[in-house]
């Protein structure tokens, strides 16, 4: 959630196939989002990958 | 015989500590010490909301504390203020040399700047913004500088600073007071240092201890409208005869004597404006984070075929801050004149009567601003160690994302009660004046300003049951 103080959703995506990684999160109220992605490459090196998701509506 | 109220400068710890002449400082220093790290940060520091200091403790820690020790104590903020002490080490260097201009003696430029945070806050999502809110904080400094650096005494306190009118209105309800102890101790003073301030033996013209620089004369200063808690008035009394006393929260509404620096409560058209804002722009901020306001944006928008967020916001403003208290405390009063509970006219009536809302004010605050700060108190923590980590210091830890704060389904029944209790206070006030204006009648006089409050009352209880919709983007169309 884009604003302070909410609390986060937070999900480990598991290997789906090789290269490809699948993980399902439920937005837990409406507004802005901002989902998170961290990972590390078979080298060890560290990712950080940040996807704005705008606008969800109510359920 | 009553018993004496109690003292607060008078309990061996707190009492000792406040009592000191530096303990304002020292409150200062590390106020003013986080607020650079919240500049640096905003500027600097993540961009994304939840992992900055800037927002996270502008928008969750600082709002959510203030209002809840307005709520138990008084105007301890006002006290503490980091941008009091940069003026302070200002004055060192350089000394305002001008009065503050007659015509701006008065609430009408702070509710001004007022609105233009609470508009700000909704059109640049602030609470979502590190860089904004780091601006917003700058451009408090800049400010205190530039009007203190050129006015005597605390205008900036008195006539600009929108969170210091919040502060004011909002300590209304607060059970401590700074008031004088004995009044008859008073009544022989000649050298009235609780506002002229001590002077030096040599010389009448050097001030060893400054007195009240919001021109507050402590034997006739009546509630706490005005009163920054910066205890000058305490230090500077050659009979240690001003204390922080208990009284009971809203009292001072139920009244309105002559209050030094003030006047009449009944005859500040101003100060009845900045209740009314005050009130009914916290039922404007809550529902500027629920779902129906987008949806109301949007139709706006699709009715108008106006695609800009700026003038649907001031629709919506205009709707909230002016039609709506024009409505309600216009019908009521009246209904008043009407009735012939009141020689008084109906502006006078609206004036008099807006007070009786701040009570409903503070709980609809108290709500708000205490839902984010219960719920996300802790996570200050995840972002002090994340920030520490990301300087090089990662000494307490992996961040710990998932504190939060308390659950939402333990603070809802809170926030309804702080509503309640606002219900009661805005009801019990107007019945004091009710019972004034119509001593024979004051249950029927009551009527017309009781159904306004139960209005407003039902409107904040159906906002916080609303789902939240915390967008800081403008979906039109």
């Amino acid at each position: 959630m884009a604003h302070p103080g909410m609390a986060p959703v937070l999900v480990r995506a598991g290997e789906s196939a090789p290269g490809s990684y699948v993980g399902h999160l439920q937005f837990t109220m409406a507004g802005d989002w901002v989902i998170l992605v961290q990972g590390a490459l078979a080298n060890g090196q560290k990712i950080d990958r940040q996807v704005d998701v705008k606008g969800v509506l109510p359920g | 015989m009553e018993p004496p109220p109690f003292d607060l400068l008078r309990t061996p710890g707190v009492g000792r500590f406040l009592r000191w002449r530096h303990s304002r400082t020292f409150l200062q220093i590390p106020l003013f010490l986080i607020s650079l790290a919240m500049i640096a940060h905003g500027l600097f520091g993540p961009s994304l909301a939840p992992k900055n200091l800037a927002t996270t403790l502008s928008w969750i820690h600082f709002r959510g504390l203030l209002i809840l020790v307005l709520l138990c104590a008084g105007n301890f903020f006002c006290l503490a203020c980091p941008f009091m002490l940069v003026r302070q080490a200002a004055r060192f260097l350089f000394r305002p040399r001008f009065a503050w201009p007659r015509n701006l003696r008065n609430k009408w430029l702070s509710i001004t700047l007022f609105v233009l945070i609470l508009f700000n806050y909704e059109l640049f999502g602030l609470w979502a913004s590190p860089w904004w809110t780091a601006w917003l904080i700058i451009g408090y400094f800049a400010s205190v500088l530039v009007v203190d650096g050129f006015f005597k005494h605390a205008s900036f306190c008195k006539f600009v600073c929108p969170i210091g009118q919040f502060n004011f209105l909002a300590s209304m309800i607060s059970p401590l007071e700074v008031k004088v102890r004995e009044p008859g101790v008073c009544e022989p003073c000649v050298t009235k240092d609780c506002i002229r301030g001590t002077r030096a033996t040599t010389s009448d013209l050097v001030i060893i201890q400054r007195g009240c620089e919001l021109a507050l004369f402590q034997p006739v200063k009546a509630g706490n409208m005005d009163c920054t808690f910066c205890l000058d008035c305490v230090h500077a009394c050659p009979h240690d005869n001003v204390g922080i006393l208990s009284r009971p929260p809203a009292s001072e509404l139920m009244t309105d004597p002559r209050r030094s620096g003030i006047g009449l409560f009944s005859r500040r058209k101003d100060l009845a404006a900045l209740s009314i804002v005050f009130t009914f722009g916290a039922l404007l901020n809550a529902f500027g984070m629920i779902t129906p306001v987008y949806m109301l944006e949007r139709s706006i928008a699709q009715a108008l075929h106006i695609h800009h967020l700026a003038p649907i916001l001031a629709l919506i403003f205009l709707v909230f801050l002016v039609c709506e208290p024009v409505i309600l405390l216009g019908g009521a009063a009246w209904m008043t004149r009407l009735c012939g509970y009141s020689r008084r006219g109906v502006l006078s009536l609206a004036v008099r009567y807006s007070y009786a809302l701040v009570p409903l004010g503070v709980g609809m605050w108290l709500a708000h601003y205490g839902f984010h700060f219960l719920t996300g108190f802790l996570t200050v923590v995840p972002l002090v160690q994340s920030t520490l980590a990301s300087l090089g210091f990662p000494i307490f830890g992996e961040p710990q994302w998932t504190l939060t704060g308390m659950p939402k389904s333990l603070v809802l029944p809170m926030e309804m009660g702080f509503l309640f209790l606002g219900l009661v206070g805005s009801l019990t006030v107007s019945y004091r004046l009710a019972e004034e204006d119509a001593p024979e009648q004051p249950c029927v006089a009551l009527a017309p300003w009781a159904v306004v409050s139960v209005i407003l009352w039902i409107g904040a209880m159906w906002l916080v049951t609303q789902p939240m919709d915390m967008r800081g983007t403008f979906v039109s169309g």
